[in-house]
Order: structure tokens, then C-alpha cells, then sequence
């Protein structure tokens, strides 16, 4: 393996771009609780932050959409719980660890990166099943609490995580900053517009999927143990659930604009209040207007909202035009 | 009669049925190369329909089909076109039609939990007189043994469309190579949305019988079934909708026999074959090739 690749070709390019990512999104997390007193749902917030730039990693780079991709999610979770009630171990190495359980995983499943698209999608998703029943399965209640949850109340501290959760928001968004601008991003790129011409290049298209594979499943893993921390017990559906921790996690970066830098960050912001503020007030009709949300997303904005808002800001700052 | 015999004699009568209720959404891969997510979704509506029709004018499933298959077709039809066409334009329409029949899915879950409620509801198994009959020395209800003979009838209607019918020929040449057809003047739109509404019409068909014989009707379940679906056309083989009763047999026989000896985890056994046969032989048990290199 060859770190060169990681490497950035012109780091101080970054500046200006890491700026207008951080900058925002402190503003948002340290403001936004003295504003509207509800941590928790800053604290989702941040969650999916960390998951949407997961996502875009592999969905975004590599074109391969992992539809079950929750598991990784969950699995982190499970890990970080299971480690802190059965074997007592601190925190931090105990999400770390987790995160590392939900890494393995995705190692298991890299032989699915071989597939083309609809079959790696349905896998990950009947993966995401399995993986479910397995885990809320009554036969494993001493180890995962089954279908009756696992709780780890005894390390419960609200703000320190949150405090955690926020940075490492904010760092996954710059992981994805890091990968546009280096050779390894630009790789993914190229195998995902051009499978072919790249392998004929030389370059081994699945060496490469499977390490974007690897980080955003890290990512995952990592996003799914601080939110079972955050909760200190859940149920087996809190954390495998499909509808928020996959579904609505591609939404979010679709809306965005998936590939993007900015796009996953500002996608989430946005929606997620949307989702919120709509599962206040229209409970009954949510699954209706979030399923026609997603039909006309697809159907007329492909490419989510980053390239419009970026063409919005150039008019802005280049009236006449840039040169 | 020992356990291991009934469960052997009733795994045919599940093989029928799941054939029909998966057929529909290989029929759409196969022809558009777009995945329905919201398959389930419509076999949920096709059994709500015909639990609408028992309560309120008492008829019987099979008396139902003559209502459920039209309205079904029509809904097909008339969905293919806003949805489908701008679809295959975009960039990548397999993966972009996951998300958009995802959306369906939610929007069609949504409305009927606003129209039916959150309740499990079934047909019931008196619709059919006498309730049990003995086929060569096994008694079992007859609704059972109806939806196996619906669901035979239906694959070989199926089966004669694709191989007996000029429109059949045009569709399993768009199956075949998408391009060479189109040269050769196949009308892709007339050919797909034809397609399109005999998928959204066999799943109906299934639902129709689906609370005999597999899971109680609630909006919640179309997600199962578009999952066993998928994992049976899958083991099957996508693209090939015959290959779905490969598929199907394979599906039933394994649920079949893990509900007698292991029924904690009777419910995991699809997704394990499904994985299983994907890593092993992507293509599936009757398919050509899919993996890429």
C-alpha cells in the first residue's frame, strides 16, 4: 500500500475551502443550543453530518451506493455498547474499537465491491437485515441484549459527547475536503466515471474502492457509537433503522449534491431541519411528503443543490463574469 | 404424516406463491434496468383491495383478480410513464431508480397508513367452502391449494406473453441487449410500460393472496416483501424472469424447513441465501454473467 496517494498535492489550496466548511458549521453547533434549547437534536445533527460525509465517500466518489450502509452504523454502536457494559472498557476506546468492529465488516463485504451496481446495492441491503435479526435475535439477549436493548448508563455524559460529536463532525467533513483534493480522491473519481480507462491505466480500481470503502465505514462506525453513547440505551430498531440511518442519509447527500465537498454538509443542514420541523407538524402525512420529496429530488435535481448554489455564489461575487 | 413430509408437500404450494409475488419485479429489471423498490408496496395495496372487496361486497380472492388486475395494470401504466422514461435519461438510472422507488415506497406506506391503518388485517379462510380439502392423502385449506393453482396459471400466462406473442419476442430482445433492439425497432416505451403494468399487476395478484398464505396485511410488511423478492430473483437470477421460479423453490424450501428446526432464525434465512449465492455465483443460479472483472 502506497500512502503517497493520500497525500495532498497543493495543501495550501485548502484553506480558503476548510475556512468556509469549519467556520459555519461551529457557528451552527456552539450557537445553535442557546438558541433552541434541544442539544439532542444538534447532537442528531451532528450524527448525520458525520454519516452523510461517510456516504458521500463511497456514494459520492465511488458511484457505488451502499443501500443498507446503516449496518456500519449500527454495528458501531453495538460495539461501543456492548465493550463499555460487558467489559468495562472507557469510552473512547471502546467507540474507537466499535468503529474498528464496523471497519472489519466492511472488509468481509469487499468482495460485494465487485459487483456491479443493483447487486452491491441489494446485498448491503439484505446484509443490513441480516445483520438486524442477528442482532436483536432472543437467542443472543446475554451478549446484545436482543430485542429488549442494551444499556450502558454507567459512562453517560451528555455534553462531553456532544463536545466529541461536533469535532468529529466537523473533521469527517474536512477527511472529505482532504480526499477531493488528493490523488486518491481524483482516482475515485476517475474509477467512477471510467472504470475501464482507469484499470487499463493501471491503476486496481478495487484496491481503491475498497479503501474509500474502509474509511466510510470507519466513519460510520465511529458516528454510530458516539450516538449510542449520546443515548446510553437503545433498542435494536433505534440504531437499525433503515429510514433515518440509510435512507434518509442518501437523501440528505443527494439533496446536497453527492461527490461534492460542501454539498453533504449543507445538504444535511438544510434538510434536516426540514425533517424536523415536518415531523413536528405534519406527523400524520411525513412518510408521504418525504416519499414525494425523494421522487422529485431524483427526477429534477440529479445532481443536488451544491452546483446551483454555486453558480448563485459566483453571480454573487463575479457579477460579470470570473476572468 | 411426519413433519419433515408436510413441510416438503407445503414448501410447492410457498414456492408458487413467492414465484408470482417476486416475478413482477424481475420482469422490470430485466426489461428497464431499474430496480422497484416499492414492489412490496403494491402487493400490499392489490391484498388491502381485495380485503376491501371480501368486506364489503363478499367476494371471493379469485372473483377479486377480475377487479384487481385492471385497476393494478392501469395504475402501472399510467405511473410508467411520468416516472420511468425521465428516469433511464438520467445518469445513472439503476442506482438513481433505488432512491426514487424508495420514495414511492414511503409515499405509498404513508397513504395507507392514512387509509387503512396500522392494524393487521387478513382475508378469511371460510371465503373458500369447504375451508380443508385432501389432495392425495394431505389435508390442507383450500385457499392454499387456490393460490398455488392462481399462481401456476398466472406464470404460464406469463410465460406464453414472453414466448408466444410478438410482444414477448420485442421484450425479451430489449432483456437481451437494450441497443440492438432499439436499432431494430423495438418500441422501447410501448414494450417497457406494458412491462411495467404486468409487474405491477402480478405483484397485486399476489397480495391478493398473500394473507393465506405468508404475512398478515399492514402497510409496514410491503418492505419484507420486496426484500424476499429480491433475495428470490436474486438466487434465481436477475434479468431472467423464468429463472424467479428457480428462485422460488430454492427460497421456500429453505424457509420451510428452518421455521420446523430453527424458527428463532427462520426469518434471517433469505438475506444468508441471498449473500451466499451473490458472493459465490453473483449471476445467480440460471444467469450469465455479472460480476465485472
Amino acid at each position: 500500500m502506497n500512502f503517497r496517494h493520500f497525500f495532498l498535492k497543493d495543501p495550501k489550496r485548502m484553506w480558503p475551502e476548510a475556512s468556509m466548511l469549519v467556520a459555519p458549521l461551529a457557528v451552527i453547533f456552539i450557537l445553535g443550543p442557546d438558541i433552541y434549547p434541544n442539544q439532542s437534536i444538534f447532537m442528531e445533527l451532528a450524527v448525520f453530518i458525520m454519516l452523510a460525509d461517510a456516504l458521500n465517500i463511497v456514494y459520492g466518489y465511488t458511484g457505488y451506493l451502499p443501500f443498507g450502509f446503516g449496518v456500519f452504523f449500527a454495528v458501531g454502536a453495538y460495539g461501543t455498547a456492548i465493550l463499555i457494559s460487558h467489559a468495562s472498557w472507557q469510552v473512547a476506546p471502546a467507540i474507537i474499537a466499535g468503529a474498528c468492529l464496523a471497519a472489519l465488516l466492511s472488509l468481509l463485504f469487499t468482495p460485494l465491491l465487485r459487483l456491479s451496481g443493483a447487486y452491491f446495492a441489494i446485498s448491503s441491503l439484505a446484509a443490513f437485515e441480516a445483520f438486524y435479526l442477528i442482532f436483536s435475535n432472543t437467542q443472543l439477549t446475554s451478549l446484545t441484549g436482543g430485542p429488549y436493548g442494551i444499556s450502558f448508563t454507567q459512562v453517560y455524559n451528555a455534553n462531553l459527547d456532544y463536545t466529541a460529536a461536533v469535532v468529529l463532525a466537523i473533521a469527517s467533513a474536512i477527511v472529505v475536503l482532504v480526499i477531493s483534493k488528493s490523488t486518491f480522491g481524483i482516482a475515485l473519481q476517475a474509477i467512477r466515471e471510467d472504470r475501464f480507462a482507469v484499470e487499463l491505466a493501471g491503476v486496481s480500481s478495487l484496491r481503491y474502492r475498497t479503501y474509500a470503502w474502509l474509511i466510510s465505514s470507519f466513519i460510520s462506525g465511529i458516528a454510530g457509537g458516539l450516538f449510542g453513547w449520546y443515548q446510553g440505551f437503545f433498542y435494536p430498531e433505534a440504531v437499525f433503522n433503515l429510514t433515518e440511518f440509510s435512507v434518509l442519509v442518501i437523501v440528505f447527500v443527494l439533496f446536497g449534491g453527492k461527490g461534492t465537498v460542501f454539498g453533504p454538509v449543507v445538504g444535511t443542514v438544510i434538510l434536516f431541519l426540514v425533517y424536523e420541523i415536518l415531523s413536528l407538524t405534519f406527523s400524520n402525512s411525513l412518510l408521504i411528503i418525504f416519499g414525494l420529496l425523494l421522487v422529485v429530488l431524483v427526477l429534477f435535481i440529479p445532481n443536488g443543490i451544491e452546483p446551483l448554489l454555486r453558480k448563485a455564489a459566483d453571480l454573487l461575487l463575479y457579477p460579470d463574469g470570473r476572468d | 404424516m411426519s413433519l419433515f413430509v408436510d413441510a416438503f408437500v407445503t414448501s410447492i404450494l410457498y414456492a408458487a406463491f413467492f414465484s408470482i409475488a417476486a416475478l413482477g419485479l424481475n420482469l422490470v429489471f430485466g426489461v428497464m434496468r431499474i430496480v422497484n423498490l416499492a414492489h412490496g408496496e403494491f402487493l400490499v395495496m392489490g391484498s388491502y383491495l381485495a380485503i376491501a372487496l371480501a368486506d364489503s361486497y363478499g367476494f371471493n380472492p379469485v372473483v377479486s383478480l377480475a377487479v384487481v388486475v385492471p385497476v393494478f395494470l392501469a395504475i402501472g401504466l399510467l405511473l410508467y410513464f411520468p416516472l420511468v422514461p425521465r428516469l433511464q435519461k438520467s445518469g445513472d438510472p439503476e442506482m438513481s431508480s433505488f432512491i426514487l422507488f424508495f420514495g414511492v415506497s414511503y409515499a405509498m406506506e404513508g397513504l395507507a397508513v392514512q387509509l387503512f391503518g396500522v392494524s393487521y388485517q387478513s382475508l378469511q379462510y371460510n371465503l373458500f367452502k369447504p375451508i380443508h380439502v385432501e389432495i392425495l392423502g394431505y389435508v390442507m385449506p383450500t385457499a392454499w391449494v387456490v393460490t398455488a393453482a392462481v399462481s401456476v396459471a398466472a406464470l404460464a400466462l406469463v410465460y406464453f406473453y414472453l414466448y408466444r406473442t410478438g410482444l414477448g419476442l420485442q421484450t425479451r430482445a430489449l432483456m437481451i441487449n437494450r441497443d440492438e433492439a432499439m436499432a431494430n425497432g423495438v418500441n422501447i416505451n410501448a414494450v417497457s410500460a406494458i412491462a411495467f403494468g404486468f409487474s405491477i399487476a402480478l405483484a397485486a395478484s399476489a397480495g391478493v393472496f398473500s394473507s393465506f398464505i405468508s404475512y398478515p396485511t399492514s402497510p409496514s410488511i410491503g418492505d419484507t416483501f420486496t426484500l424476499i423478492s429480491f433475495a428470490i430473483i436474486i438466487i434465481g437470477a436477475l434479468g431472467n424472469p423464468l429463472a424467479t421460479v428457480v428462485g422460488a423453490v430454492v427460497f421456500a424450501y429453505a424457509y420451510g424447513y428452518t421455521e420446523i428446526y430453527a424458527a428463532n432464525w427462520s426469518s434471517i434465512v433469505p438475506f444468508i441465501i441471498l449473500i451466499a449465492v451473490i458472493l459465490a455465483r453473483p449471476q445467480g443460479l440460471l444467469g450469465r454473467k455479472a460480476r465485472e472483472f
